[in-house]
């Protein structure tokens, strides 16, 4: 008879621990996985593509881009199904699209892969735009060789901040196309240097709802576009690309300068990125 | 059988031309044997790299960690020739102390006289690169970088299976391979060891603080100040935005403290209808995408007044010459870098009747530095 209510107890045990290790079906407690964050980039529905491709602005002259298509994103974070808690990937990291040549670089997204994430029910996906202020107040020498933001040549000494976006390029001023004499002397066309900084620049941003599902063993993939014409001219509120022969935000103390940094930043913190899956 | 009394009269005149030209020579010296190399102690010493705060971390490999043994082999490397075909160039020859770690030749010349297309860049911080090396970053590593010259014609013209049979053979590479790899027979040595050696040695070359510039703007030195002309260039090329002075928009490819973006750019150098019309693609031939067509780094500015002539072909042979092309806005292609615009330097008038390019190169002369060249550490060991 004691063996039997010892058999039934071990049963028991066994039952509840078995339970205990599998509280839903994404995976065993403590199981992670991957995640991999995509970002690509587009000119309204194109594939954004630099130097090789003219893109029509909305006041109806050629926009090329030149060299440069770049942001930092900061604070990835997961947020759980239940509650406000939430699971961060990520402090840091830099979009560079600076590759993208043609169709097929285009293709290849920007790609952010975090390994041992907890597996569970997760409905969202955040992060914010630019460099917080605590490591906007570091400079490139105190970050390790790994970090993005030891790249030197994404901070600017005379703001003593980050560049948070960079986008450059050639516009058409004269309507006589673009050809290849931009900013050079006796040329018709103007150049644009966009770059953000500045802790005022950064811009926290919504979350993404996405409801899923992380499991073990199984990378969960979030894909994403940053369309560039949205940044550049949202809601048909225009850039003025053609008042200077070259538009440079340099200076975060000019009026001028910090209002076009606030419209691109807001611009992309607000519409030009979606989530695609 | 009358090929056999040939050779037999063949043999003792080719021993008398042999005996004639050793008795030139001295006399060798004793042979190491392996065993000798097991009794020499293995006690590396990590050599730690004190930097001032303004510099960045080096990143320096977890498999060739930094040491005093392997730093000193590095150095005795550099400034040998026996890694060239014909013991006539060395690393030392295209990067001359006296050169700022330069030639100051428009192309380098390699053994027998031959030539490559590209100027030689100096290598001052070139341990703190991490966007690749040469002027097309065709190397990610000072270790990788260093396997090249031996194979190129126009370099060393040698083969790495000479070159560490050489070392195998030396009186002395044996021994410091020992103290710095802790190698137990000089069968042991390889092309990987003779890499690192020289990439240990190259991340020393450390050049931060002798300059009026770090003088005056890092160390702040009391009663130190920039020459005016030298500020007003300062204000220009950092961009410090005024009304009295534009903005030369150097700082963007050279950016302080190292005065280098470690970055790639179409400068405006030759004019291009498309992007297939460089005469050298620079960069998009390593990265055979053709928007890095005809862009080359941007070299540290630190003592570029030491090394002349510039460019990645040593076009412009002096420093007034670049600062021209610059305000210029240079030649139109496709991929110019977009702040390479016009400047109008021309037009700023500075004291003294100077204008804004005098300015620029006034504040480029602060950046030279020479106590370098009585740093023992850089000196060539086989003449100290």
């Amino acid at each position: 008879m004691k063996i039997q209510y010892l058999s039934i107890l071990i049963g028991c045990f066994c039952i509840a621990l078995s339970t205990s290790c599998k509280d839903d079906e994404s995976g065993p407690v403590g199981a992670t996985t991957s995640v991999t964050i995509n970002f690509k980039a587009k000119y309204g529905d194109e594939p954004f593509i630099l130097i090789t491709d003219e893109f029509e602005y909305p006041d109806g002259k050629m926009i090329r881009f030149q060299e440069e298509f770049g942001m930092f994103i900061s604070n990835l974070e997961l947020l759980q199904a239940e509650g406000n808690d939430k699971e961060e990937l990520r402090e840091i990291a830099y979009l560079d699209f600076g590759a993208n040549s043609s169709a097929a670089f285009a293709d290849i997204p920007q790609s952010i892969t975090i390994e041992n994430v907890p597996v569970g029910e997760y409905k969202g996906i955040k992060f914010d735009l630019g460099v917080p202020s605590d490591l906007n107040a570091e400079k490139p020498n105190e970050f390790g060789a790994d970090n993005p933001l030891s790249d030197a040549s994404v901070y600017w000494n005379g703001w003593n901040s980050y560049t948070f976006l960079r986008l450059d390029g050639c516009y058409d001023r004269d309507g006589m196309g673009l050809g290849t004499t931009c900013n050079t002397a006796g040329g018709d066309n103007s150049t644009f240097t966009l770059h953000t900084g500045g802790d005022a620049a950064y811009r926290e941003m919504s979350a993404f709802v996405q409801e899923i599902t992380l499991r073990e063993n199984e990378v969960a993939v979030f894909d994403f576009e940053i369309d560039v014409a949205t940044i550049i001219g949202a809601n048909g509120d225009l850039l003025d690309f053609g008042a200077e022969s070259s538009l440079h935000t340099n200076d975060i103390n000019s009026p001028q300068d910090i209002a076009l940094i606030n419209e691109l930043m807001d611009n992309t913190a607000n519409g030009a990125i979606t989530i695609k899956n | 059988m009358r090929k056999y009394w040939l050779c037999l009269l063949i043999i003792p005149f080719l021993w008398t031309a042999c005996d004639d030209d050793m008795e030139d020579l001295p006399p060798p010296p004793p042979p190491v044997v392996d065993a000798d190399l097991v009794a020499i102690p293995y006690n590396p010493i990590p050599r730690v790299l004190v930097l001032h705060d303004s510099l960045p971390q080096m990143d320096i490999p977890i498999d060739n960690p930094l040491t005093e043994e392997g730093i000193e082999l590095g150095r005795h490397l550099f400034f040998d020739p026996i890694l060239s075909v014909d013991s006539t160039k060395s690393c030392n020859s295209c990067h001359l102390l006296d050169g700022g770690l330069t030639d100051n030749l428009a192309v380098s010349e390699g053994v027998n006289g031959a030539v490559g297309t590209r100027s030689s860049m100096s290598l001052f911080n070139i341990g703190f690169a991490k966007n690749g090396l040469f002027w097309d970053g065709r190397s990610q590593t000072l270790e990788e970088q260093a396997i090249h010259p031996i194979n190129d014609v126009n370099e060393f013209a040698e083969n790495w299976d000479n070159i560490e049979a050489k070392m195998r053979r030396s009186t002395f590479y044996p021994q410091m391979f020992r103290k710095a790899f802790g190698i137990e027979s000089r069968s042991e040595i390889t092309r990987e060891m003779v890499t690192k050696a020289i990439a240990s040695y190259e991340r020393t070359l450390i050049l931060f603080g002798g300059s009026v510039f770090d003088r005056v703007n890092y160390l702040q030195e009391p009663g130190l100040e920039f020459p005016d002309l030298a500020f007003d260039g300062f204000s220009m090329y950092r961009d410090e935005v005024s009304d009295d002075l534009p903005d030369a928009e150097c700082e963007h490819c050279h950016t302080r403290p190292l005065f280098t973006s470690d970055n790639y750019r179409n400068n405006g150098l030759d004019a291009a209808d498309n992007l297939e019309d460089f005469d050298d693609l620079g960069r998009g031939g390593f990265t055979m995408n053709p928007i890095d067509n005809g862009k080359f780094r941007a070299p540290t500015l630190r003592n570029i007044a030491l090394t002349a002539p510039y460019m990645h072909d040593g076009r412009f042979e002096t420093l007034r010459e670049v600062v021209e092309h610059y305000n210029s806005g240079g030649h139109p292609s496709l991929n110019k870098n977009t702040l390479i615009v016009p400047l109008g330097l021309e037009n700023i008038e500075l004291v003294n009747d100077k204008d804004g390019i005098d300015a620029i190169l006034a504040f480029l002369h602060t950046l030279t530095d020479t106590t370098y060249l009585s740093n023992p550490d850089f000196q060539n060991p086989f003449e100290q």
